[in-house]
């Protein structure tokens, strides 16, 4: 067979017949959604309503720990007045206030 | 019944998008809906990967570059201003995700000679091919990307142009100087 050097026709001839013949398989569209980067703001908002109940929860638990010491703070206080050693004890562990309030009362 | 309407079409790989049907997947992927912007690459795969095709031989490289084309359009997708076509905005991507392969392949990487000389046996002149190959490889990617829309999609340089957004001027230029070195490389022993 001779051998012949490929000349410009023969390049162009090459080009314009090259390409591939691969096509897309049923599962093509699933493999790219599945690589599919979700974007912050994406994400955020489920995220956010997942933590909805427990950042609610917390909130309320919070808040009632707190009415229920503001209720006993006064009764605190006046078992403190009456009893200046205790009050004296607890004064470093104790609510500041009460402490000085037990104090002025003395 | 246009979910089935679109994969009807899409796997024809032949009919056009309903324009309805795609300016509201394109929608509600900008919103963020995987599963909408899954059936925006049904609609479009075939296309890309017949123009992925254009660049390289085997499937492997094709599927790779038809895959993040549209991980690109995923995330370009709120660039997408609509006042043209979606298949050309997305021709541009696919584009120029493939020319950033071509020029991010390592040049000195070893040509596959068992599948040249396969491709070369099948060719009624087994010699031309398999050498125009091994010539052809040595040029410049940034070269034969555009070497393979002129002569292989046939585009003129002001279609290359508009297509990538690149200048006429830049096409021009580019293009003369990857022919004569095509020529050059035909006429060196």
């Amino acid at each position: 067979m001779s051998h012949r050097r490929p000349d410009l026709d023969d390049a162009r001839a090459w080009l314009r017949a090259h390409r591939s013949d691969a096509v897309p398989d049923a599962g093509f569209a699933a493999r790219v959604a599945s690589r599919l980067e979700r974007r912050p703001e994406d994400e955020l908002g489920p995220a956010a309503l997942r933590l909805l109940p427990a950042a609610l929860a917390l909130t309320a638990a919070v808040g009632a720990v707190a009415v229920v010491r503001a209720l006993d703070a006064p009764a605190t206080t006046a078992e403190a007045a009456t009893d200046t050693g205790t009050a004296e004890a607890a004064a470093p562990t104790e609510d500041l206030l009460a402490w000085v309030l037990g104090e002025e009362l003395e | 019944m246009d979910t089935t309407w679109i994969m009807t079409q899409s796997n024809a790989g032949t009919a056009a998008a309903d324009p309805a049907l795609e300016a509201e997947r394109i929608r509600r992927s900008r919103e963020g809906d995987p599963r909408a912007f899954e059936e925006l690459v049904r609609l479009h795969q075939h296309r890309v990967f017949r123009l992925a095709g254009r660049f390289f031989r085997e499937r492997a490289d094709v599927e790779d570059a038809a895959q993040e084309t549209f991980l690109d359009a995923w995330r370009k997708l709120a660039t997408y201003r609509g006042d043209a076509p979606f298949e050309h905005w997305l021709t541009r991507v696919c584009l120029n995700r493939c020319y950033a392969r071509l020029r991010a392949a390592r040049p000195e990487a070893p040509l596959d000679e068992a599948a040249l000389e396969r491709r070369g046996e099948a060719g009624p002149d087994p010699t031309a091919p398999v050498e125009l190959e091994r010539l052809l490889a040595r040029l410049a990617p940034e070269d034969r990307f555009l070497l393979l829309l002129l002569e292989g999609e046939g585009w003129t340089t002001a279609e290359i142009a508009e297509r990538l957004g690149w200048t006429r001027v830049n096409v021009k230029v580019r293009a003369h100087r990857a022919r004569k070195r095509l020529r050059k490389l035909l006429e060196t022993p």
